[in-house]
């Protein structure tokens, strides 16, 4: 009998407690006491990840599908770069062979009074002193010393030496090659002679400017056909720089040439006039 | 008898290589407008550590090439180069041998000395103006691109004389 009261008082008290606690936290704007907010957190947390979890691999859901195909297009297109850049290198080569051969039909062209023969350098000059050249071609292509060496430009040099297969020239930046050269603009004569001080900056020195020819910038030289080597009409270069002293005999002049012998890889050998 | 003629063989590869290093290499990569002089620099070596014969045999090879090559005419790098390995090896007897660095100056010693000559040579044979300020200005330079290349080639070279002084009298062969 006491037993059964006292479960009842128990049941009393609870449901006592448990009107209290609605009508305490019955509220619009109620503060989350200590305990709410730590057992809130123990459940959201982990809650949480898993949540981050489930909306990556949803969002991602093709990735592992995809991973492989990814591979494949990866293989494929780096070998379509692999042949792209061995067809750059292709054009590249045709490009440098076409300029080539313009400049070979550029100098027929130019010069239509001569029968060239074509010639590539092998080997310049392995020493500072000399400017000289090795071609590829010889006395079997009809090349024999004396004969004047040309380029798209103009004038390179003459041919020193020849073996059957290839041939030496002396540039005209040899600084003991002189050239008997013509003023365009008032047909003067002078003396250009290669320097080893021009070398390096691919320029000639005018020497034995007669008295009364007066050179100016800008003046073009040719070759005058005189002293038996170069043939006449050949452009030389162009005067860049005067130099006047106080014996006119003494005034020199500095002259660019045309042919950039720096870049200089084929020539052409005059081995007749038509 | 066969290892005198398999160390010619080796020195005249040794010589024929370094030529084609000098034009495929050495004079596509010119230091301020002057390219290195790679005959001065193995002949000056070899006069060094292999002997006066030697240096003597190595210009003769070295001087017919560059003279069949890069000459204007016939004989003055013979001559030139003949007598650098006669003077590397007749001056280098005093010097230690092993020494990277007295290889390097006696390898700047004789550019300067066989350059200048050559020099006079070409204003005498082949009328150059005489630029004396400038032509000292490409000594120094070539100077200092040769003892660079003289210590590079340091290495190569020492083997090479030691395979040179391995086999006794193998220059006669050459």
């Amino acid at each position: 009998m006491r037993g059964k009261w006292l479960k009842t008082a128990f049941i009393g008290i609870v449901v006592i407690i448990l009107f209290a606690c609605i009508a305490s936290t019955n509220g619009s704007a109620r503060k989350v006491t200590i305990i709410e907010s730590l057992i809130n957190d123990l459940i959201t947390f982990p809650q949480k990840g898993y949540t981050y979890l489930r909306e990556y691999v949803t969002a991602n859901d093709n990735f592992f599908v995809e991973i492989d195909e990814l591979k494949k297009e990866n293989e494929e297109l780096k070998k379509r770069v692999e042949e792209l850049e061995t067809k750059v290198i292709d054009y590249e080569s045709i490009a440098a062979e076409n300029q080539i051969l313009k400049s070979h039909v550029n100098l027929v062209d130019k010069y239509p009074d001569y029968t060239v023969v074509i010639a590539d350098i092998i080997s310049d000059s392995a020493t500072n002193w000399e400017a000289t050249y090795i071609i590829n071609r010889g006395s079997d292509d009809g090349v024999v010393p004396g004969m004047s060496v040309i380029e798209e430009n103009g004038l390179v040099g003459y041919v020193e030496s020849v073996t059957a297969n290839t041939a030496k020239i002396i540039s005209i930046l040899d600084a003991g090659n002189s050239i008997s050269a013509r003023v365009t603009r008032t047909r003067d004569e002078v003396i250009c002679k290669g320097s080893i001080s021009l070398a390096e900056s691919q320029d000639l020195k005018v020497m034995n400017i007669p008295t009364g020819t007066i050179l100016v910038e800008g003046d073009k030289l040719e070759t005058s056909g005189l002293g038996g080597i170069y043939p006449k009409g050949i452009e030389i270069g162009e005067v860049i720089e005067v130099i006047n002293k106080q014996n006119p005999l003494e005034n020199e002049a500095v002259v660019e040439t045309y042919v950039d012998f720096n870049k200089l890889e084929t020539v052409a050998i005059i081995i007749n006039q038509k | 008898m066969s290892k005198k003629i398999l160390v010619g063989c080796i020195l005249f590869i040794f010589i024929w290589l370094s030529v084609l290093f000098q034009i495929n290499f050495l004079n596509i990569v010119p230091l301020y407008g002057v390219s290195a002089n790679i005959a001065i620099v193995v002949i000056t070596s070899i006069g060094i550590l292999a002997g006066r014969v030697p240096g003597i045999l190595v210009g003769i090879v070295y001087g017919i090439i560059y003279d069949i090559l890069f000459g204007k005419c016939f004989g003055i790098y013979l001559i030139l180069y003949t007598l650098l390995g006669l003077a590397s090896g007749e001056l280098a007897k005093g010097i230690a041998k092993e020494n990277k660095m007295s290889l390097v100056l006696m390898s700047a010693l004789f550019t300067i000395v066989t350059e200048f000559l050559t020099y006079i040579i070409f204003v005498m044979i082949y009328h150059y103006d005489f630029e004396l300020l400038y032509a000292i200005w490409m000594l120094i330079k070539e100077t200092v691109y040769n003892m660079l290349l003289a210590r590079i080639l340091f290495k190569p070279l020492t083997l090479l004389a030691e395979i040179i002084n391995k086999s006794k009298n193998s220059y006669y062969l050459l």
